[in-house]
């Protein structure tokens, strides 16, 4: 049975709310993962690492200041659930936390911190994509979910 | 009230092991290490602080002079110093005093010191800061054999420059006022043999500095600081593998990482105290510590805060004075600061104290401040001129890593993966150029530079630190710290050394050449 069209019309933009969410948190968990990357590249001597560490993580934060707006957008209009709206700012805390720790070479949390962060990043990205679509919340959203699989 | 399950009360263990398990190491080792090694402990009663007078060594004079010339005499011997009052300990000391004597030099007048040694162990004596021909520079295998001739074991004697019994060091001064230091460099036996005594200040003086209304006389005092440990007969306790210091070199578990004492010593005295006026004074301050950083500041400090004015670095005049509230200082490192004790009230007692020191290792001596008096010094705005080295400036860009390897199947201190042979060669920069060094480390590591001054360029990704200014021939890099310094060759043409500073390191490898060439 074929979706009814105007449901359909009326379920499709929440999906896409919710897309930009789901594609930002995974670049904050890769980003955060590719911070650990370089922090051993500094402690192996690469000159130059620092730099790119310290960079990358002024790029990440932009990206979590993004990924605030996404979490928002899937929550209105996109009718998805409220919790992101917290908890990616709880993150862009953390990371702001993190950088003052590595600036002032407090290293006895800075590392310990980043391997929180990188674990809550990637709990918040997988909990992306496994949120169940504003789409699906609908009788026709889950059959036509059901009739790709 | 909630009812107690077997299943929550398992549930809540769980949870306070796992925290416990996470949270005692993170909590207990939060403040990190402010030096790299390990404590040694005394094992006799400490004294008291701030029972001594300080002591300032006192100046040698010259057995003779001529118009370019000074000629030294010194004598390293066996000797007992009392360090801790009542104790007597066995040194090895220049003219058998720790520090040894003062030498005084004027900007290019040469002076000739000549060394006899009658330790039991041959010798090698650097001049650190000096701008000196390599074959009177202290390379660690240019050994000074004892009066009659010792056994050299433990020693791959690869060096033409051996002498035995005495010879002559030539350090032509043609270079700044400035707080040099001479100290053992005996390839792998420079830790213990300064951690007995072997070290003393060598200032220069030049007219530029003498035109400075700075604080002289008995206002102007040098104070080499230096951490040791006793053992309970007296004798100053180290781990040395062999304590003959004539067969293997180095030291044991856990103290490969740097030997740190629990005893302050400032100018041969542990914990002094010194009458001062409530005046100006200029301090030369001297890292003397195998391996302990410092961070030294004024306690209580003055009326107006920042209680140390740093007038010169290493290797002289800063351009213009810096105020700081506290000073940090890696081993080797000179501070040349003024204090004005007459912010203080009469009979204050001032205590410069170690802000990285734990137990009885924060208290460095004591100041007591007497009344006002006369003073006609001051420290002027602008004190020198300094030119800044410019990224621009290096023709060479060289990157050197400083970490510990398994080498062998010993774990050692290494640059860029090699351990020292006195062979290879690091560098070979022409004279007259300025080089871009980018040094990076695992754990601290004071790296020393032979002959060429250097400045700080950058310190991780920021400028250099507040105390990085001036010319320099140590710099201070803190664990998986990039640094880098651009260094002018200009001077001597030969083979020099560079190495970690923290002495333990030194000995255990972390030493490389470099060979400037005309």
């Amino acid at each position: 049975m074929s979706p009814d069209p105007q449901t359909a019309r009326a379920v499709r933009p929440a999906r896409w709310f919710h897309l930009p969410f789901r594609l930002l948190s995974s670049l904050v968990a890769v980003l955060y993962a590719l911070q650990a990357v370089f922090a051993g590249q500094i402690m192996a001597g690469t000159f130059g690492s620092l730099l790119v560490h310290q960079n990358t993580a002024a790029f990440t934060d932009m990206v979590l200041v993004v990924t605030i707006l996404a979490a928002v957008l899937q929550r209105w209009p996109g009718r998805g659930p409220l919790w992101p709206v917290a908890a990616v700012p709880a993150l862009l805390g953390l990371s702001a936390l993190q950088n003052y720790l590595g600036f002032s070479r407090l290293m006895t949390f800075h590392v310990p911190l980043g391997v929180l962060i990188i674990v809550l990043s990637f709990l918040l990205a997988r909990r992306a994509w496994l949120l169940p679509g504003a789409g699906q919340a609908t009788p026709s959203a889950e059959r036509e979910v059901s009739g790709v699989a | 009230m909630p009812e107690l399950t077997r299943r929550s009360l398992l549930a809540s263990l769980g949870i306070s092991a796992v925290g416990a398990a996470l949270g005692v190491p993170l909590l207990a080792g939060a403040r990190g290490s402010s030096s790299t090694g390990a404590l040694l402990r005394s094992q006799l009663r400490l004294p008291d602080p701030f029972q001594r007078a300080l002591p300032r060594p006192p100046e040698l004079d010259p057995v003779r002079s001529d118009g370019a010339t000074d000629y030294f005499e010194i004598t390293q011997k066996e000797s007992v110093a009392e360090l801790l009052p009542g104790v007597r300990t066995a040194i090895w000391g220049y003219n058998g005093i720790f520090p040894g004597p003062t030498l005084v030099s004027r900007r290019g007048r040469r002076a000739v010191v000549n060394h006899r040694n009658t330790l039991p162990v041959p010798v090698v004596v650097h001049l650190h800061g000096g701008r000196t021909p390599p074959e009177h520079d202290g390379y660690p295998t240019d050994l000074l054999l004892p009066v009659g001739g010792a056994a050299t074991n433990g020693h791959h004697v690869g060096s033409h420059n051996v002498t035995v019994g005495e010879r002559d060091y030539h350090y032509p001064m043609e270079q700044r006022a400035a707080t040099l230091w001479y100290h053992d460099h005996r390839m792998d036996f420079t830790a213990p043999a300064v951690w007995r005594g072997l070290a003393g200040f060598h200032l220069i003086r030049d007219d530029e500095e003498d035109r400075l209304p700075l604080p002289r006389g008995d206002r102007e005092i040098p104070l080499l600081i230096a951490d040791r440990s006793f053992a309970a007969d007296g004798s100053l306790r180290y781990p040395s593998i062999d304590s003959s210091l004539t067969g293997a070199p180095g030291v044991n578990d856990p103290y490969r990482g740097g030997v740190l004492g629990d005893v302050m010593l400032v100018n041969g005295v542990a914990w002094p105290r010194a009458e001062v006026d409530g005046a100006r004074y200029r301090l030369r301050l001297l890292n003397g510590c195998n391996a302990r950083r410092l961070r030294l500041k004024l306690d209580p400090a003055p009326k107006d805060g920042s209680g140390l004015t740093q007038i010169g670095s290493d290797l002289g005049l800063l351009e213009r004075p810096i105020r700081h509230e506290a000073i940090e200082l890696a081993s080797a490192e000179r501070y040349d600061v003024i204090v004005d004790f007459g912010q203080y009230d009469p009979g204050t007692d001032v205590t410069l104290v170690n802000d990285f020191g734990a137990g009885r290792t924060v208290d460095v001596m004591r100041f007591r401040v007497g009344g006002s008096a006369r003073d006609d010094s001051r420290v002027p705005d602008t004190l020198s001129q300094v030119p800044i080295l410019q990224r621009a400036d290096a023709t060479v860009t060289r990157d050197l890593v400083f970490r510990s390897e398994e080498i062998e199947g010993m774990t050692g201190w290494t640059i860029n993966g090699e351990p020292f042979s006195p062979d290879h060669i690091h560098a070979r920069p022409r004279l007259g150029q300025t080089e871009r060094w980018r040094l990076a480390s695992d754990f601290h590591h004071p790296i020393h530079v032979h002959l060429a001054p250097f400045q700080v360029l950058s310190r991780g990704t920021g400028g250099p630190s507040a105390w990085d200014h001036g010319w320099k021939d140590t710099v201070d890099i803190r664990p998986f710290e990039h640094v880098e310094i651009l260094i002018r060759f200009e001077g001597y043409a030969g083979k020099y050394v560079f190495h970690c500073h923290n002495l333990e390191h030194e000995d255990m490898m972390m030493m490389g050449n470099f060979e400037t060439l005309a």
